[in-house]
Order: structure tokens, then sequence, then C-alpha cells
């Protein structure tokens, strides 16, 4: 009976395009809606209420609250907000860069070595992932206990073993961001790593075959041929770890806590001490949707570049 | 249209299920005439459970729990504080009490706990039926348990001060001024020691040990008209005094910059190992830990005394420490609670076994006279510096961040990004955007 009602509706050409009836077995709204309600509970809810709590001066210990934009104005007007960027500027992009070039080179290595079954490829490329498996909070105490700048710290015993004076890793405000980013580099360059392998592993063999027969050495096959066929995973990765980066927190919580003074105070941790310190769940409320709109602007950024590769 | 409708049936009856499934508090439990035991929600910091890292401790309320639980025909459910910073523990607990959701037993930081008893109930007829006389306490403990009506809504555990540790083989005569403390440093400095450590950087430990009393010893404030007193006027000179002596200790190379990564009193304990530091500021909490790590030999090296401040006689310290409270609105949950409470840690016979076995000062002045309290060399002192020269920290909600802030400002000071005007003047802006 259905097949004959689409039958007729389908010889009357402008109703059928107006009127046609959907039938409930196509429609994928049953499939999607319980994903659709697990989304909205702890997706879209959570960050309405954050955007929403952006602009009032709640606080975490009081009941009471007013809508203001105030929370937003005293984000811009913050001391030490400029250098809050400029510290947060810093680590990302020296953090993202090295995890990049790093990464490339190792999954370069072991590729390499993997293609002429060099024995050791996989030790390698596993105690490299034990870096990324390690949570952020244990990697800022090994840190912490390397940098220690007594004669307890093993990087200190090492360099006046060597005739060197100490340094203030983490005492100095400059080298304490260096000594972050290096600690950050350390901890991301497997998950890099490990995209940039697969996307090495299903290269297409004959395309490299044919440059090196049309007299392409390893370099010029290397940027003119590999880097190319790779760029989409390339632009994939750079956008996570950009997102990965500017969200993190654990690793620097413990490592240095912000400090000194405030030259390791990235956005994140600024939101944390606004929180949690400060009880000023506005204030930290309006950080965090600053921080969102970066990682927002960052990830359309990429995923336009992406579409120019005709990556996806 | 018939598919359509069994699907949303399905998936709101999905839901129904979960939300059902969903285990909901079990602090309710009634006192039912059943045999089930009446759970307990016992809420605190994992250092005051059988899960303390000191085996000690955990033995020691291990036992009591164990104890109490089949005498009583209780169990216990333990519930950790959510996160390793007090701060942000004190405020998830705060929430919670907010919303109605009180544990039975809740252990919280002595300098917030006055904003909590508007959740609380007195407890002077518990205190009085247990045997605790809540005037016992030291002065400054019974600031914070009592509230303005004068009755008593908490229970307060230990307590702590703040003090300068000394090496008495390098320093015969502990230094009784600043003045005398730099020249006592630099001295120590040039036989190849550090003179004095503190806890310089991002952590509440340089707040209560560094800062607060050395201004405390100048006769100043924390708060005023509820905000920071040193923000103007002479208060705010005793603040300048503070960081200049701080960026002196810099200046002169008694002090290394590294203090600025210590943010607690316990991570200055692995200098005092390796046996290169003469003076440090300390708590008296950190002596279990150093009898710990230290031979007995080098542990008598060490002798305490008062903070040196700005004029003879002048001290200050800084007592902390947490108060037990009693939440739940269940009157039978109430009274067993006290009992535990009472019976664990804070009657007599109780105190002074917690006291025994932790080695955290008594709260109580009684009970440093008794003469069952295992005391040391430091006790008489600890408890002469307790009653003369202790302050605890305002219980005002802008506290934790006049002391995040002020820990920024010595942070700058000592890593030499910030002069001390520029790191009070920075602060004040801070503290403006409120």
């Amino acid at each position: 009976m259905i097949k004959q009602l689409q039958t007729k509706l389908s010889s009357q050409p402008l109703l059928a395009s107006r009127n046609r009836i959907r039938m409930p077995g196509n429609s994928p709204a049953p499939w999607l809606a319980p994903l659709g309600i697990v989304l909205l509970i702890t997706f879209f809810y959570p960050v309405v209420d954050v955007i929403r709590m952006s602009f009032t001066d709640a606080s975490l210990i009081e009941e009471e609250f007013h809508y203001t934009i105030n929370s937003f104005w005293n984000v811009f007007t913050l001391p030490g907000f400029l250098e809050m960027l400029k510290a947060t500027g810093i680590f990302v992009s020296f953090s993202v860069f090295f995890q990049m070039f790093c990464g490339f080179l190792i999954a370069l290595l072991v590729d390499q070595g993997t293609r002429r079954k060099l024995k050791g490829t996989v030790l390698v490329r596993t105690a490299v992932l034990t870096a990324w498996a390690i949570p952020g909070v244990i990697i800022g105490v090994i840190w912490k206990m390397l940098f220690n700048e007594s004669e307890a710290g093993i990087l200190t015993h090492f360099l006046v073993l060597l005739g060197f004076e100490g340094l203030p890793f983490l005492s100095d405000p400059n080298l304490s961001l260096i000594s972050l980013t290096i600690a950050n580099i350390w901890r991301g360059t497997a998950f890099s790593m490990i995209l940039l392998y697969a996307a090495l592993q299903t290269m297409p063999q004959d395309v490299l075959e044919a440059a090196k027969i049309d007299g392409a050495g390893p370099f010029k096959r290397l940027v003119s041929v590999i880097f190319p066929m790779m760029l989409p995973m390339v632009l994939i990765n750079l956008a996570l770890i950009t997102v990965q980066t500017f969200n993190a927190f654990d690793m620097i919580m413990t490592l240095t806590g912000g400090g000194p003074g405030k030259t390791t105070e990235v956005i994140a941790l600024n939101i944390y001490r606004s929180i949690f310190s400060d009880f000023s769940l506005g204030q930290g409320a309006a950080t965090a949707v600053l921080l969102l709109g970066i990682n927002l602007l960052i990830t359309f950024g990429y995923l336009k570049m992406l579409r120019r590769q005709g990556g996806i | 249209m018939k598919k359509t409708m069994k699907w949303i049936c399905l998936v709101l009856c999905l839901l129904l299920v979960a939300v059902g499934c969903s285990k909901g508090t079990t602090t309710e439990q009634s006192d039912n005439k059943s045999k089930e035991p009446m759970v307990i929600e016992y809420f605190s910091h994992p250092i005051y459970t059988p899960q303390s890292s000191d085996p000690k401790r955990a033995e020691y309320v291990k036992n009591a729990m164990e104890k109490f639980e089949k005498e009583n025909n209780v169990k216990f459910k333990i519930t950790l504080y959510p996160s390793a910073n007090t701060d942000e523990s004190m405020a998830k607990l705060m929430e919670q009490m907010a919303a109605g959701k009180k544990p039975d037993i809740a252990l919280i930081d002595g300098y917030v706990f006055p904003q909590f008893t508007k959740y609380l109930e007195p407890l002077d007829d518990l205190m009085e039926k247990e045997g605790i006389d809540p005037n016992d306490y030291f002065d400054f403990a019974q600031d914070v348990i009592k509230g303005s009506d004068e009755k008593t809504y908490g229970l307060y555990l230990s307590s702590d001060a703040r003090v300068l540790f000394y090496r008495k083989d390098l320093v015969p005569n502990p230094p009784q001024t600043v003045e005398e403390l730099m020249e006592v440093g630099k001295q120590l400095t040039k036989k190849g020691y550090d003179g004095l450590l503190y806890p310089g950087g991002r952590g509440e430990g340089t707040a209560v040990t560094t800062l607060w009393p050395l201004y405390w010893a100048q006769g100043g404030n924390l708060i005023k008209e509820d905000k920071p007193a040193f923000m103007e006027g002479t208060d705010r000179e005793k603040m300048l005094n503070v960081l200049n002596f701080v960026q002196d200790t810099i200046e002169e190379g008694i002090t290394p910059t590294r203090v600025t990564t210590y943010g607690a009193e316990n991570d200055l304990n692995a200098e005092v190992k390796v046996g290169k530091v003469a003076m440090f500021f300390g708590s008296s909490h950190q002596i279990s830990y150093l009898k710990g790590i230290l031979s007995k030999e080098e542990m008598e090296k060490w002798e305490i005394a008062p903070i040196p401040g700005f004029a003879a006689g002048e001290h200050g310290s800084t007592s902390g420490g947490y108060v037990w409270a009693v939440p739940t609105e269940n009157q039978a949950k109430k009274e067993l609670a006290m009992k535990f409470l009472a019976t664990t840690f804070s009657n007599d016979e109780a105190n002074i076994e917690w006291s025994n076995t932790t080695g955290l000062l008594p709260a109580r002045e009684s009970i440093f006279n008794s003469p069952d309290l295992i005391s040391d060399r430091f006790t008489p002192k600890f408890r002469e510096y307790l009653s003369k020269y202790s302050q605890v920290r305002p219980p005002v909600s802008s506290y934790p961040k006049i002391s995040s802030q002020m820990q920024i400002a010595v942070s700058n000071v000592i890593s030499g990004a910030k002069t001390p005007e520029e790191a009070l003047g920075e602060f004040n802006e801070a503290m403006n955007k409120q």
C-alpha cells in the first residue's frame, strides 16, 4: 500500500517534492537520538553553562551572583594578562614546533628502520611512546627532580661533575619557561611520532620509487614527495597538539605551579587559580571562554587549510 | 509512525533506567531498627584516614575505626579530599554543604572553618558529655572554633607553629632580629653554607611560614574592613619591610633563588638532609619527617627559636591545623560521630595518644601539662610559642586570593622580576579587581 502511495505521489512531481513522505525506517533521528542526548548533557550543557557563568560575578563560596560583563573586563585588564598571553604563546609555539620536528625525525628513523628490517625499531618506538603514556602530573614530578637546583638535583649534579655551575632551571623567570617547554616537548613528541609514522607507513611506495628513478635524491624526495603527501596528517597533528598544548595544565601545576611569580602561568593554570584560589567562578569562566575561542579559531583555521589541501 | 514512537519510547525508557540506577547518597540511611550498620560518611584529608602515607597514623585511625564499628554497629564510608590542593577541596566541600549534601564527619582546614559555621550546629552539649572543655583550647584555636554567639562548632584537631630552625654547631646563639639574622647568614655563606632557606614559591607555605610571621611580628594586621590592611598606610610599610628583607637575603647571597621553587615547608627537608643549610624557617610538623630522614646525630644538631622580628623581642608565628566538624542533622549520627571523634582524637586520653603517635602539637593547653604526653626538647618551646606568638589566618573569604597574590609577589621579588614596591603595587591592582 505504501508503495502504491509513493508511486501516486511521484506521478505528481510538484506535490511529490513538497509533500514527499519520509518513511520512518529511513530517518536517522532514532539512531542519533541517544548520542544526541548524551552529547547534550555531557558537552553542550556544560559549555553553555560556562559561557553563561562568564557573564556573571559568581563566586564558588557565595550563592548570590549578578549578570555582568565585568568578568571579561577584569580578565583583559588583570595585571599580568599580557605576561600570561606571552608565556602561553611562547610555550605553545615552541612546544608544537619541536614536538612536530622531533616526532617527524623519530618517525622517519623508525620507518626507515622498519623498512630495512633493522633490529631495535620496536624498542625505540616503545621507549618514545612510554613518555606519552605517563600521566602529566608524574611527568611534572619527574622533571622537577631533574631540574632541582640543589645538590640533590640530578641535572645540577651532572653539571657540577662536568665542571659547570648549576643553572637556575626553575627559579629564573626566563629559564623556567624554557625548562617547562623542554619537559612538554619530551612529553608530547611521541604523539606526533605515532601519527606521522602511520602516515609514512601508508605512503604509496611506487611514487617514491618513481621519484628515485627520476633522479631525486633523499632530501629532494623528502621535501618534494614525502612531506607534501603527508601534509593532511601533518595538519591534523598540528591542530591536535596545538589545542592539547593550549589546554596543558597537569604537568605545569606540579613542575612550576605557574612560578616563579607568574612567568609560567599559562591560560589553563590561570583558570584554575581564578576558580580554586580566588574562588572567582565568573572570572575563571570568562578566561575559559577566551581559551575556548582561541582553540576554536585554531581548529577552524587548520580545517580550512586542510580543505584547501583536499584532505577532507 | 508507530516505529518512530517505539524508538522514542525505547530511548526514554533507557534514560529512566539510567536515572533509576544512579546511586543515591547513603548517608541518609536512617537509624533503622534492622541489624544493618549505620553508615557514617567520613570526609577527610588522606593523612587522617587508614590510607595515610604515614604508617603510624594509618594504623591508628584504622584500629580506631574498626573498634568503633564493632562496638557501635556502624560502618564508616570514607570520602577523601577531591584534590591535593586544600583550597580546592574546601571550595568543593562548601559547594556541597550549600547544596545540603553534608557528610556526617568533615575535616575542615582551620583558616576556612569559620565560613562553614553557618552550615553547622553547636557542639557544646555533646562536648560536655564527652568531657571536652572548649575553653581548654589555646586562644587562637578558640577564635576559630567558636562562633560570634560564643558557641563551639568544631573540635580543633592539632596545631602547629612556625619557627626558626638553626644548626647549634654553626650558630651558637640564635639571632633575635632580622639584622642579626643577616649578619649570621653572611658569615655562614662565606663558610660555604646556605645561610637561610624558607618557602618562597607558589604555595601556602610561603605565606604562613615566610610572610605572615615577619609581618605580624611588627604588629601588622592582615585584614581591615574586609580588605587587606597592607594595601595602604603603615601596614603597607610593614609588608614592604618583609619584602625588602626577602630581597636582601637574595642579594646578599644568604638565600639562593631556588627557594622560589619551594611552596611548602616539607620541600626544604631534602636540603636539610644534604647538610648544607644552616638555618631555615619551618614548621613544627616537619620535625616528625626530619626525625625520619636524619640520623640521631644529625637531628641533635638542630634547635629551634622564634622567627626573628624587625626589633628585639618582637616575634610572630602562624598556627594552622584542621578542625573536625559534625555537619550531619541526624541526631543519632551526630552523637555517634561525636563519640568517635572524642574517643579517637579529642578527649584527654585520645588527644594525648594521637599527639604521641603523630608528633603533632596538641591544641589544648592542659594536654601539654600531662605527664603522659611524650615530649622532646622542642615541646616546651612550641608550647611557649603557641601561647605567646601564634596567630591564625583570618577567616575571610578573600584570604585565599590575598595569600595567592602575595605568594606571586614574594616569588617575583626572589626571582628578581620585580622590586618589592612593584610587587606590592601589582598585588594592590589584583586585589582591586575583585
